[in-house]
């Protein structure tokens, strides 16, 4: 025998498609028996709040009255990007707001890195036009037969060890060659050369004083001329035989410095020669007169010139 | 549900007034963590609070009836549902120690509150052992008020598809509770 006289037909579903719809709907009425629990369990699911669930209120409304206020004053809720992040505005100074600086281009900064280098370059150059000056001076100086030192002629010149030189075109220049020990004995040409025409000149000019004496202003002249003449002969003491050929015909009855004794012996011979008295008899390596030893106002007047030199 | 008052209510809600958004607030926050604790129990709370901040930051932008505002708590609490999941998955934490029951704070109402929520914590439990699906889908119907074709556009899916999965997770709730022999 069967445990169970129920029909199997009993065990099919009681409820169909539209009953669990009326569930999901929230429909309580003609709840099939089957569904009643289920029925039960979903309104356990719309029942009402628990605690635990309205205890993050205080948290939202915060956040709410948050943004109530930023959007009172105005500001935009995109300034707070990031949900709860908040963008904290600080108060900007007034030199934080001026204009920026025109950002300058590559090309300018070098540029001006090379102003910055200028002072550098000036003088580099300023080196480099000495060097070249200093170049060309020595060039000319030292140029092929022109072996001598250009200077001006002042009164500080030393008396001695300033051999002549017959390079020099200007009376005020004196040429110093290199060979000081030689007397420098101008030689008569067929011609004058400019050169012996200045010597002659200064020698006549100079001498000529000692015929025709000038007066105590044009002392000054002399001097000047016994300087260019004593540079010429490379010493004061050689003047006169530098100056003998020229003013032989200054002299025609001898040398106003010339003892008596050889000024006689000079007539004797001019005469005896017939030759006259030009003075070109006297040999250019015969002793000098000194200017100490002569009492004529020539002497002196030479004396009081060489007492005036430094 | 708020009913009629609904639309008062947004509109002061809108307008900066905290009373009129804790109605809101009060009326959909309960179903909002009951669907999260069901779908994602370890990080509804999060996921809630997430969710609420974004619509409060729309809410001047909202405009629809109680369905439309449901609807639209509903879907953003499932888009930051989606991004806690892939951020867990980029960046796993992990787990606190585990704490007791009787190691955990306790208020002097918590037994009686929890007798008297029992019913909805017993039905949440016996959801969850429902497919994932099939419980989304009835919380959603259920605890969201929504009807079939929003639930449907919520989820991508069809509106057939949705009823399905519906009754689906209604006969295996039903098959559980009259197996298992449980009362609510």
């Amino acid at each position: 025998m069967p445990d169970s006289f129920l029909p199997t037909a009993w065990g099919t579903p009681p409820f169909d498609e539209r009953d669990l719809e009326a569930l999901l709907s929230g429909e309580a009425a003609d709840i099939p028996v089957a569904l009643r629990q289920v029925a039960e369990a979903l309104t356990a699911l719309r029942a009402a709040p628990m605690f635990a669930e309205l205890r993050g209120e205080a948290t939202i409304m915060a956040e709410f009255r948050a943004l109530a206020e930023f959007r009172a004053l105005g500001l935009r809720e995109a300034s707070r990007p990031g949900g709860l992040a908040r963008t904290l505005e600080l108060p900007v100074a007034p030199s934080a707001l001026a204009p920026r600086r025109v950002a300058r281009h590559r090309g300018r900064r070098r540029r001006n890195g090379r102003l910055l280098s200028r002072p550098a370059a000036v003088v580099m150059g300023a080196a480099a036009a000495a060097v070249i000056v200093a170049a060309v001076t020595l060039a000319v100086v030292e140029m092929p037969g022109h072996n001598h030192h250009l200077v001006l002629s002042s009164a500080t010149s030393s008396a001695g060890a300033h051999p002549s030189s017959h390079g020099s075109t200007s009376p005020n220049l004196a040429a110093r060659g290199a060979t000081p020990a030689r007397t420098p004995t101008p030689t008569p040409a067929p011609g004058p050369s400019p050169k012996q025409s200045i010597a002659s000149r200064l020698c006549t000019e100079y001498y000529g004083n000692f015929v025709h004496p000038q007066p105590r202003s044009e002392w000054s002249a002399e001097f000047a001329i016994f300087r260019q003449l004593s540079e010429r002969a490379g010493s004061p003491f050689r003047v006169f035989s530098y100056c003998k050929p020229y003013i032989a015909s200054l002299f025609p009855h001898g040398y106003p410095w010339a003892s008596q004794q050889q000024r006689s012996s000079h007539q004797a011979a001019a005469g005896s020669s017939g030759q006259g008295s030009h003075g070109q008899g006297a040999p250019s390596g015969a002793p000098q007169p000194s200017p100490s030893a002569s009492s004529s106002p020539g002497q002196g007047n030479q004396g009081g010139q060489q007492g005036s030199q430094p | 549900m708020v009913g009629e008052d609904f639309a008062a209510q947004l509109a002061a809600a809108q307008g900066g007034s905290e009373n009129a958004f804790a109605v809101l607030w009060r009326d959909a926050n309960p179903a909002l963590l009951r669907y999260l604790r069901v779908v994602a129990p370890e990080h509804a709370e999060d996921v809630a609070a997430e969710t609420w901040v974004q619509v409060v930051r729309g809410l001047p932008r909202f405009s629809g009836d109680e369905a439309a505002w449901r609807a639209w708590l509903f879907t953003t609490a499932r888009r930051r549902l989606l991004d806690q999941a892939r951020l867990r998955k980029r960046h796993p934490a992990e787990p606190l120690d585990e704490i007791s029951a009787a190691d955990m704070p306790r208020t002097a109402g918590a037994d009686q509150i929890a007798m008297e929520n029992i019913a909805t914590e017993s039905a949440m439990a016996l959801l969850s052992r429902l497919p994932e699906q099939q419980a989304e889908v009835i919380l959603l119907r259920v605890v969201a008020g929504l009807d079939t074709d929003v639930v449907a556009d919520m989820l991508g899916r069809s509106p057939g598809s949705v009823r399905v999965a519906a009754h689906r997770g209604l006969r295996k709730l039903a098959t559980l509770l009259s197996g298992a022999g449980v009362t609510l």
